[in-house]
């Protein structure tokens, strides 16, 4: 069920956006410190630099990048609550800083290490707070706790004070919460910060249901690449600010950080050293395991499979491709470089 | 229609926090007996201050002891309306919110700033202790006075330009905080205890220039002294409540310009507070 299709004004339009802030900088010496006193020195930083996105409505957009690429303040400004230096930004076809308030009855915003939530109430009291605070008519109220109870499996910790409630249990709560009102646009800063397995899971599911069942656009930052290739089908890297990559995990993983379609064989026989094999290049053989790489852009994965299985003593044949945050780690080593 | 919709989210918000607070206040037997004594000692114990206070000063005021009483009463429902409309949240402490970086909480709900902060405060279960207090103080110390308890709701217009005025000092000075987050945090309490810890002293042995300074320029003196010198006749009542009214809009409109500053600045830097030299 699409409740938001597609439009022609899409849910995000960054245009041409940059960012400066200012950092103090000074030395520990009393020549330094005097200097100071006459001419503060401060050091700009670009924390983004002609920045161009646009995502279309009921698209899961993961936004990533190393500490300091300006991840969370894309974010505080499409919000609203930060102003661009230069540029244009429109979310759902609103500018955030003049349509704040009807933009907010519109959009969620949850910044993974802040609360929303009342701390010395009950959730369904925060719950009820938010209601009345977004005028949330009582039929849509009903419908979407609903919803929320039932995707992220709040029904235990309604009643639970949120003081209470462990780190899993506050983010799902939180993110009841920023579903109440039926958010067409939802801005994620780290969600799954600090969370452990099952908890993650239970909320990217939830994500992934709401995404596909309301159509809600949805921009999340995280580091945890594996937990942002679960989430998305799309990518934007940034990288001091700047748009780097905007594309598939797949084009990513494919692409010339995932070293052009390198895959790894893992081969265990019986025997020793095995022979070499064609298109195959032989790495390293260790206690009967050998290990192949192989460039699927000039040799045919299916043959060279093939040819392996008919070497003696094969008891065990494994493909190995370059896990996403190996790809995405050779990246920003290859920006930091630059 | 604009007026009208506002006055109705207004509305909605007020019953909203006040829900909120009874919520809180009555969470827990125990902990609501505990919080209503603990709140009767405070405020109880501020009502003797002052008798004590106005006991001493009654002399060489120009004011008698029973218009001292009358004037600590005021000056403690000052207090006490502040309490029941801003004590919650740090509504009436935003130099805490600005300079702890909780400003982005109030930014992400679809409710114009101003009215965020004039109800989010709302407090009439666990702020209701001094008002109470200052009520019975006020009407004890009334009916005293050739007045009788009249005076007290003749009092309550002008007390609440004295709260408005508060108000407009405590946003307005608090609005430093978007530049000096950590310097600033704490500077609202810092405003609410100048003016009611001088509120309740009669001004009359200072001179008109004084006087002057100290109702319109720095107005200690606009919380209690003020209205209660116009309720007494011993003030003219036009130009006194003008100059009441007046420094409540003047006040209004610096703390209005200063605090919309601020958050220009803060739309620009967000919270500077883990930047730099924190400031």
């Amino acid at each position: 069920m699409q409740k938001y299709p597609a439009q022609d004004i899409p849910a995000l339009a960054v245009e041409d956006v940059s960012k400066v802030y200012w950092q103090w900088q000074r030395g520990g010496t009393g020549k330094d410190v005097l200097k100071n006193l006459l001419h503060p020195q401060k050091r700009r930083v670009q924390a983004l630099d002609a920045l161009n996105l646009t995502v279309n409505a009921g698209e899961f957009v993961a936004y990533a990048g190393a500490n300091g690429a300006g991840k969370s303040t894309t974010i505080k400004i499409l919000a609203g609550i930060l102003q661009p230096s230069e540029g244009r930004v429109r979310v759902l076809g609103m500018d955030p800083a003049k349509d704040r308030v009807r933009l907010m009855a519109r959009i969620g915003v949850l910044f993974g290490q802040r609360s929303e939530l009342w701390w010395d109430y009950p959730v369904i009291a925060s719950y009820e707070w938010k209601r009345a605070v977004w005028n949330i008519p009582q039929e849509k109220y009903d419908e979407m706790l609903n919803f929320a109870t039932e995707i992220l499996e709040l029904g235990p910790i309604l009643n639970t004070f949120a003081r209470e409630l462990s780190l899993g249990q506050k983010m799902r709560a939180d993110l009841g919460m920023l579903l109440l009102h039926d958010p067409q646009v939802i801005f994620l800063d780290e969600p799954t910060l600090g969370l452990d397995l099952l908890a993650k899971r239970s909320l990217i599911r939830a994500l992934k249901t709401l995404n596909r069942q309301h159509g809600t656009t949805i921009l999340v930052t995280s580091h945890d690449m594996d937990d942002l290739q679960e989430m998305a089908d799309r990518i934007v890297l940034l990288s001091r600010g700047r748009l780097a990559y905007d594309g598939t995990f797949a084009a990513l993983r494919h692409g010339e950080a995932g070293q052009g379609g390198q895959v790894r064989i893992r081969v265990q026989s019986a025997g020793g050293t095995l022979p070499p094999v064609e298109g195959l290049r032989h790495l390293s053989t260790q206690n009967g395991e050998s290990l192949y790489a192989l460039d699927t852009q000039t040799t045919n994965i299916n043959q060279a499979l093939a040819a392996i299985a008919t070497l003696p003593g094969i008891r065990d044949i494994e493909i190995q491709q370059p896990s996403i945050e190996d790809v995405i780690a050779r990246l920003y080593q290859s920006w930091a470089a630059q | 229609m604009a007026a009208k919709n506002t006055l109705r989210t207004w509305a909605r918000l007020m019953r909203t926090y006040a829900k909120m607070d009874a919520l809180y206040f009555l969470r827990d037997t125990r902990i609501c007996l505990l919080y209503m004594f603990s709140d009767s000692v405070v405020s109880i114990s501020g009502v003797f201050g002052m008798l004590l206070l106005a006991g001493r000063l009654g002399q060489s005021t120009g004011f008698s002891q029973n218009e001292l009483y009358f004037l600590a009463a005021c000056a403690l429902l000052v207090n006490g309306l502040y309490d029941l409309f801003f004590m919650n949240n740090n509504a009436g402490a935003p130099s805490r919110i600005i300079g702890r970086g909780q400003l982005d909480h109030a930014l992400i709900q679809p409710v114009p700033l101003p009215l965020h902060f004039i109800t989010n405060g709302f407090a009439p279960a666990s702020g209701c202790g001094t008002l109470l207090c200052g009520v019975a103080f006020s009407l004890w110390a009334a009916a005293r006075l050739p007045g009788g308890v009249w005076l007290v709701a003749k009092a309550l217009p002008l007390l609440v330009l004295s709260v408005g005025i508060l108000f407009a000092w405590v946003y307005g000075v608090s609005a430093l905080a978007f530049w000096a987050p950590y310097a600033a945090e704490e500077i609202a309490p810092d405003v609410t205890a100048l003016f009611s810890s001088l509120a309740a002293y009669p001004l009359e042995v200072l001179g008109r220039f004084a006087q002057f300074f100290l109702c319109g320029l720095l107005p200690v003196g606009a919380m209690a002294w003020l209205p209660t010198s116009v309720l007494l006749g011993k003030a003219a009542p036009g130009p006194s409540i003008g100059l009441l009214a007046a420094t409540a809009a003047a006040s209004g409109l610096v703390a209005a310009t200063i605090f919309r500053k601020g958050l220009n600045h803060y739309a620009k830097v967000s919270c500077p507070r883990y930047t730099g030299f924190g400031r």
